[in-house]
């Protein structure tokens, strides 16, 4: 018989009023305070940067002939890594019926929003012509053209547009009910206006439940099958390429498992500072730190394998241009960003698999750090070593950031910070329809 | 001080772009002629009909002096970037010299390849475009429509040659006088933000095509001269018509020492190398320098 | 528990949505007018001295190229210099104050400045002989420029309006020794004798639509 997931010694509206009361009631910390005046001074610092990248280009990052895609298209792929996972979480989890999720997945859910909508900046940020990107949308123009539908950056666009759609309403529609609660329990009268609003009117009617219910499992079902078409569509942007290491049809599932592995990396490395910070060890409780951390080993067994068999493909094909790439990738300039990947992500959460460390709070924020970290080395690695030596040697080069490709990317951190401590203020942290829910069908007395 | 420079690694690796033939190797591929079976492909065969342009490079005429690097770019209005830039990877050189070091670093040999764009009938630039950007032609030239360019440089990144160059900042030198006087009004002036490369000459294509038209006569043979052909004081680079019977370029594709670039590709280009025929003795006296 | 809303609220916020949706499509159309090619169809352009066309090649019974003198031989038709204009009005209209202007031109050496109807961008490299050439008459692009009073732009000139003649010229051509008639009507049976004109002139169609034909 497995361990419930929420403390039977709460009541239902005891819970709800005890997770309000987060929202509601909670005086606003110095410590919240000065996360977001920090994140806000990052934020005005990546708007202006952001400025000067479309005034005057973008050859103020360290981008050349040939290694023409850089930090952007890293974190791009790192972004939207992120996010998936909490999709995976909200929704995969919900299909299948696993109740344990609730604990985590509305800021997991909060993330993959966040991430995507930073994720969706650098591809406009990477082009040429920014003015010019919504020419990938299929409009009737004057000029008689469509998009070029073979190529996979088009799919990529129209994957990541559907997916910020789904979504965003599934966060939104998820939310709806929780929000309802914080306006019945708002005491003031701008908070009782400003969850009123977002709260669409939810009266918790039988009928309301039904179509909430329903709309959940369609929009989750939209949901999963997306997470993985995106990040597979994210992975033809390189294997659709000839460029040694590109050129291989591992990449799509490795890249959703890669994102999978980011993105629960994330939440695990989340989960435990807000348990503690928040109180909300009832909810987030042992059970669901051990088993996103179970979840992060099985993903980081895929990442192993995933690198051996690039390895393999290489040495079993015999193509002399791979070969040298992976020679390359080990021994040349870029090698420290391949041999931190392998530890940072195969072998450092191997610790995992032992149940007294994984029950060290210590231990799994640490390999989470490591694997964030690591995630976003590998895709740096991914994208510079297979351009920075390619087939011809006389085109061989080198790619070094500049201070303008690290500002976005410390910029993107900034924003995201912003958002998430603005969600932890104002938003409901946790899924309460969800765990009285459970909480009802563990103990229906 | 760092030296800019446009190349920095000069061995050939694992390929041999640069191929050299010894005199008595070349007489026996001449006796007894092996073509290389065509690449298995997915692709149907592009139709070869009207006017199919090609260009043939002479290795064993090119003697690596640049002057069709600097003729190409002042025909095509082709930006100078400045040292800073050139440091950085970013020349914006359409067709470059490819020096490269054969034999002991104490005494190598050195190699001159020219490599403008190859044009190739299967681009896997023209795959990547999101916006068609790059498109080819019915002549089989390979198209860049500065116009449609949004910027993603996936092109560049397939480009396994590389001789796509990108404007990564505004490089075209805005209102001064001296440039705009320089400029040839028949080339599009590239704003930032957009990529270009090798046209075979468009501009003189379309020109001689329509002077053709207009007189009622068919394109010749030498009707075209692109400007790197032009400018070669050795006559290294032949362009012209593959199709038409007899003309320069298809009479150079059917040598013995043609060769296309990372044929194994299967990029199946029109730009095509003969290659470097030497004599040496048998002490090694006698070999390139 | 009292309602925080009062009843006013939900239409109000129907409202709200209602106005968002109705801003974006304002600002949809005001960067389309803000996009479109200027001068917009069908408005005459102002020019230093009202030229009539109509008056010119209707009345008097000017060919296009007595003006427009390189049509035949180069990409650009050509605008005529003063001296063209001085050939007829240094006896007619000597002292018209309408002319005014083209005589102080003469005087001072210096063009009259005509502003420019039809303008396409900088990265299209349109060709006004070959047109010629292969049968594209004046007017088809032109309009009826002989009963112009003053002149405007009497089509699109969008890329999308080039291809329609590119992708099926035969809906169009005319015997090359029509080009320049201004009353020549295409028969009732346009196609066919556009497809031998076709033929006849070797255009071949495949190649037309072909983006190297106008962009380089």
């Amino acid at each position: 018989m497995s361990e419930p997931s929420a403390s039977p010694a709460n009541a239902a509206a005891a819970m709800t009023d005890g997770v309000t009361a987060i929202t509601l009631e909670r005086p606003t910390g110095m410590g919240w305070m000065v996360g977001v005046a920090v994140a806000a001074l990052v934020v005005v610092l990546f708007t202006a940067a952001l400025g000067y990248l479309f005034m005057t280009g973008v050859g103020i990052w360290g981008i050349n002939i040939p290694v023409a895609w850089g930090f952007a298209l890293v974190n791009y792929v790192w972004w939207i890594g992120i996010a998936m996972a909490g999709t995976f979480i909200s929704a995969a989890l919900l299909l299948l019926r696993q109740g344990w999720r609730s604990g985590v997945s509305r800021f997991a859910e909060t993330m993959t929003v966040i991430a995507l909508v930073i994720a969706g900046l650098f591809p406009i940020m990477h082009l040429g012509r920014p003015w010019f990107a919504y020419w990938l949308f299929p409009y009737p123009n004057a000029m008689g053209l469509w998009p070029q539908w073979r190529s996979a950056l088009v799919w990529d666009f129209v994957a990541i547009a559907c997916y910020v759609v789904v979504s965003l309403m599934f966060w939104y529609l998820a939310m709806l009910p929780d929000l309802a609660s914080l306006r019945d329990r708002a005491r003031r009268r701008g908070a009782q206006v400003f969850y009123g609003l977002l709260a669409l009117g939810w009266r918790g009617e039988a009928r309301h439940w039904q179509r909430h219910e329903s709309a959940s499992r369609l929009l989750a079902g939209f949901a999963v099958p997306l997470v993985f078409m995106v990040h597979s569509m994210v992975a033809l942007d390189f294997s659709e390429g000839l460029a040694p290491g590109w050129h291989t049809t591992l990449f799509p599932p490795f890249f959703v498992a890669g994102a999978l592995f980011s993105g629960f990396a994330v939440v695990l490395a989340m989960a435990i500072p807000l348990r503690r910070i928040y109180g909300l060890q009832d909810h987030i409780t042992d059970l669901h730190v051990d088993r996103l951390a179970r979840l992060l080993l099985a993903a980081s067994l895929v990442m192993a394998y995933s690198y051996a068999l690039e390895l393999f493909g290489g040495l079993y094909t015999g193509d002399h241009h791979e070969l040298a790439m992976l020679e390359n990738r080990m021994t040349g300039i870029y090698a420290p960003a391949y041999w931190t990947t392998l530890v940072l992500n195969a072998l450092l959460p191997q610790l995992l698999w032992s149940r007294r460390l994984r029950a060290r709070e210590g231990v799994l924020l640490t390999v989470s750090v490591g694997v964030i970290v690591g995630m976003w080395l590998e895709r740096f690695m991914l994208v510079i070593t297979s351009l920075y030596r390619g087939f011809m040697p006389s085109d061989y080069g080198t790619f070094y950031p500049t201070m303008w490709d690290w500002a976005h990317l410390l910029g993107s951190l900034g924003l995201c910070a912003l958002l998430f401590l603005l969600f932890l203020r104002l938003l409901p942290l946790l899924p309460m329809f969800e765990i009285r829910r459970q909480m009802h069908e563990e103990d229906p007395s | 001080m760092t030296l800019a420079t446009t190349q920095n690694h000069h061995r050939m690796e694992v390929d041999t772009p640069l191929r050299t033939l010894t005199l008595a190797d070349y007489r026996r591929q001449r006796e007894a002629p092996r073509r290389e079976p065509p690449l298995p492909s997915l692709y149907p065969a592009v139709p070869r009909q009207g006017q199919a342009w090609g260009m043939s490079i002479d290795l064993g005429a090119c003697i690596g002096c640049g002057a069709c690097t600097v003729a190409c770019q002042a025909e095509n209005n082709i930006p100078v970037v400045g040292r800073e830039e050139v440091k950085r990877g970013r020349e914006m050189h359409w067709i470059r010299i490819d020096r490269y070091f054969v034999g002991p670093s104490e005494n190598p040999r050195f190699l001159f390849q020219p490599v403008p764009c190859m044009h190739c009938e299967n681009a896997p630039c023209e795959v990547v475009c999101p916006v068609a950007a790059t498109v080819h032609d019915s002549e089989g030239l390979n198209l860049q429509v500065y116009n449609r360019c949004v910027g993603t440089r996936f092109c560049s990144n397939n480009c396994p040659y590389k001789v796509r160059r990108f404007n990564f900042l505004e490089y075209a030198g805005g209102k001064d006088e001296s440039i705009q006087a320089q400029r040839n009004p028949q080339v599009t002036v590239r704003q930032r933000g957009v990529m270009e490369k090798c046209t075979y000459c468009l501009q003189r294509i379309n020109a001689a095509r329509i002077q053709a038209r207009t007189t009622g006569r068919e394109l010749r043979d030498g009707d075209v001269i692109t400007a790197c052909q032009g400018a070669c004081p050795t006559r290294a680079i032949v362009f012209g018509d593959l199709n038409l019977v007899d003309s320069a370029v298809a009479r150079a594709v059917s040598s013995p020492r043609s060769y296309a670039l990372l044929r194994e590709l299967g990029t199946r280009p029109r730009t095509t190398y003969l290659s470097r025929v030497s004599n040496p003795r048998d002490d090694g006296a006698g070999e390139d320098r | 528990m009292a309602q925080i809303f009062r009843r006013s609220a939900d239409w109000l916020l129907k409202l709200v949505v209602a106005g968002g949706v109705l801003a974006v499509v304002a600002v949809a159309l005001a960067w389309r007018g803000y996009v479109a090619s200027q001068p917009p169809m069908g408005q005459p352009v102002k020019q230093p001295v009202p030229f009539s066309h109509k008056h010119h090649v209707k009345e008097v019974g000017l060919d296009c190229r007595y003006c427009h003198t390189a049509v035949e031989t180069s990409s650009y038709a050509g605008i005529p210099p003063t001296t063209t204009c001085m050939t007829c009005h240094s006896q007619l209209f000597r002292t018209a104050p309408m002319l005014a202007p083209v005589r102080r031109s003469l005087a001072e050496g210096r063009s009259l400045g005509w502003n420019r109807v039809h303008l396409l961008a900088d990265f299209v490299y349109f060709d006004h002989s070959i047109h010629l050439h292969q049968g594209v008459g004046c007017v088809t692009c032109h309009g009826p420029v002989d009963e112009m009073q003053l002149t405007y732009r009497a089509e699109p000139l969008t890329m999308r309006w080039c291809l329609e003649c590119h992708r099926e010229p035969e809906r169009h051509l005319r015997p090359r020794e029509h080009v320049f008639d201004m009353d020549w009507k295409p028969p009732r049976d346009q196609l066919s004798l556009g497809r031998e004109l076709v033929a006849r002139y070797g255009i071949d169609t495949s190649r037309l639509a072909d983006c190297s034909v106008c962009h380089r």
